[in-house]
Parts: structure tokens; C-alpha cells; sequence
């Protein structure tokens, strides 16, 4: 008992982390850790697309940005971009959580609101870039139809009954 | 078991570079996750919502508290991915050694107002 009881036995004697070391993982902090780097990873990708857009685009009018995103590199990189950050986000606020809310009911009520608002605010995040790209569409069919619809319509006034 | 200090205890610690690099990673990932998150979707749907959706969000972010607020996430962006970058490298086991560590988070630092401050001038001077 006491000094010769190893780490992990009933009746060993010492301070908390020496009760765990050796022990290895208690949970699932490695596949946090190793998310962690996937998503960073995919974030700065994305992001760094997004600072360079940025920097390139002539200007921030509704017509210049909205003929951007709807191309299909930007629109994709920012469909990427809000899956990559989304769950970034959520794993960072997931450990401000874990170290900030100490009672364990109230930090799965709050891990719960967190995972449920942030899938939701990332799927109206490509809500959103999915309806710039198809109304960007309909209105450049339409626009066409309308040409084409107007050209045929001078056609058949200039044409001998 | 003795008593001993559980986070936050920011107020025992003689303050240094790797300690505030450290808590302004923290601070300027959830400024980006509480502000940054909402104003990129405010910012997409308005561009999906139509022009006068978007001229809304022209006129929040184009007078000088939407400036505070922008220049602000940009700072917190650029310092997040230093010392995201940071933590990269600490990761591999490596950037421990005091004089290294303490060099590494002064940049750390720096490159995050320096970055800012090169995106604005790139975006003003256009």
C-alpha cells in the first residue's frame, strides 16, 4: 500500500495527476485533437481563398459579389469553407464549454443548443450560397429566353406574310 | 488533496508572451465563432435575399462601428491563424524551448496586426 501501490490500484497515495499518468487516454481527446488539425487545416485553405478574393474583387457592390459566388470555384470554396469552419467552431466552443460550464447538466444543456444552432446556422450558410448560384441561374436563363424571345419576335415582323 | 488552481486563473500567473498568445487565441477564435459567424451569414443571406437586403448590410458595415467591427475580425482572423499555425508547430513537439517559445509568440503577435493592416491597406488602396 501507499508508495509501492502503482498508479490506477485502490490505495495508492499521491497527488491527482499522479493517480492518471500512464494511464493513457480516459476519452476521446486525441480524435478531438486530431479534428482539431483536419478542420484548421481545411479553414485556413478556404479562408485564405476567401482574403485573396477579397483582395482581387474590383469592388463590394451586390452585383460584382453576387457574380462571383455564383461561379462555381467560389461557390464551392465557400460550401467548403462553411463545413470546414462550422465544425471548427464548434469544437473550439465545444472545450469553452468544458472548461467554463462546471456543472456537468448545465454543460450538456449547452454542448446540446451548441451542436443543434451551429449544424442549423451552417446549413443556412449553404442555404444561402446555393440560392445565389441557382437565381443567378434562372436569372441568366431568363434573360436568354427573353433575347432569344425578342429576336424572333423582330424576325417575324420584318418577314413578308 | 491539495488545493489546487482550476481555469481560469489568469490572476497568479506573472504575465508573458506565450500566456497572453495563448488567451488571445482563445478570445479571438470565440470572437470569431460569436461575431464573426453571425455577420458571414448576415453577409451571405443578404446576398441571396436580394439588393435591398444587401444594401442593408452595406450601410451596417460601412460607417465607422461596422469598421470597428470588421477591422476587428480581421485582427482576430489573422491572429487566429498565427497562432493556430503556432500551435501546429508546438504540436509536433517542437517551439518548447524558452527562448524559442518566447520568440515564436512575440511574432505570433505581431504577424496578427501586421496581416491586418496589409489586407486593409490592400483593400483601401485598390
Amino acid at each position: 500500500m501507499g508508495r509501492d501501490t502503482p498508479p490506477g490500484q485502490p490505495g495508492f497515495k499521491g497527488t491527482e495527476i499522479g493517480r492518471v499518468r500512464g494511464l493513457g487516454s480516459a476519452q476521446t481527446g486525441s480524435h478531438h485533437s486530431h479534428l482539431m488539425h483536419l478542420t484548421s487545416a481545411a479553414s485556413l485553405v478556404t479562408c485564405a481563398y476567401l482574403v485573396f478574393s477579397f483582395v482581387l474583387l474590383p469592388d463590394f457592390t451586390y452585383e460584382t459579389l453576387r457574380a462571383w459566388l455564383s461561379g462555381a470555384v467560389p461557390s464551392l470554396a465557400l460550401a467548403l469553407l462553411i463545413v470546414g469552419v462550422f465544425r471548427h467552431v464548434q469544437l473550439g466552443l465545444q472545450v469553452l464549454a468544458e472548461d467554463y460550464v462546471h456543472a456537468a447538466g448545465a454543460r450538456y444543456a449547452v454542448l446540446l443548443a451548441l451542436n443543434l444552432v451551429l449544424f442549423a446556422a451552417a446549413a443556412f450558410g449553404l442555404w444561402c450560397i446555393a440560392r445565389v448560384v441557382f437565381g443567378v441561374m434562372a436569372e441568366t436563363t431568363a434573360r436568354e429566353g427573353m433575347a432569344a424571345m425578342q429576336a424572333a419576335m423582330q424576325q417575324q415582323q420584318g418577314a413578308p406574310r | 488533496m491539495a488545493e489546487r488552481p482550476l481555469s481560469p486563473h489568469l490572476s497568479i500567473w506573472r504575465w508573458g508572451p506565450a500566456m497572453l498568445v495563448s488567451i488571445l487565441h482563445r478570445v479571438s477564435g470565440d470572437g470569431l465563432a460569436f461575431v464573426g459567424i453571425p455577420v458571414l451569414l448576415w453577409w451571405l443571406a443578404a446576398l441571396a435575399s436580394g439588393p435591398v437586403a444587401y444594401a442593408q448590410f452595406t450601410r451596417a458595415a460601412d460607417n465607422p462601428l461596422g469598421y470597428v467591427v470588421l477591422v476587428g475580425l480581421n485582427w482576430a482572423f489573422f491572429n487566429h491563424v498565427c497562432s493556430g499555425l503556432r500551435h501546429f508547430v508546438l504540436d509536433l513537439g517542437a517551439g518548447f524551448e524558452l527562448a524559442t517559445n518566447k520568440i515564436w509568440s512575440v511574432l505570433v503577435l505581431v504577424a496578427g496586426v501586421v496581416l491586418t493592416a496589409a489586407f486593409w491597406a490592400a483593400i483601401l488602396l485598390r
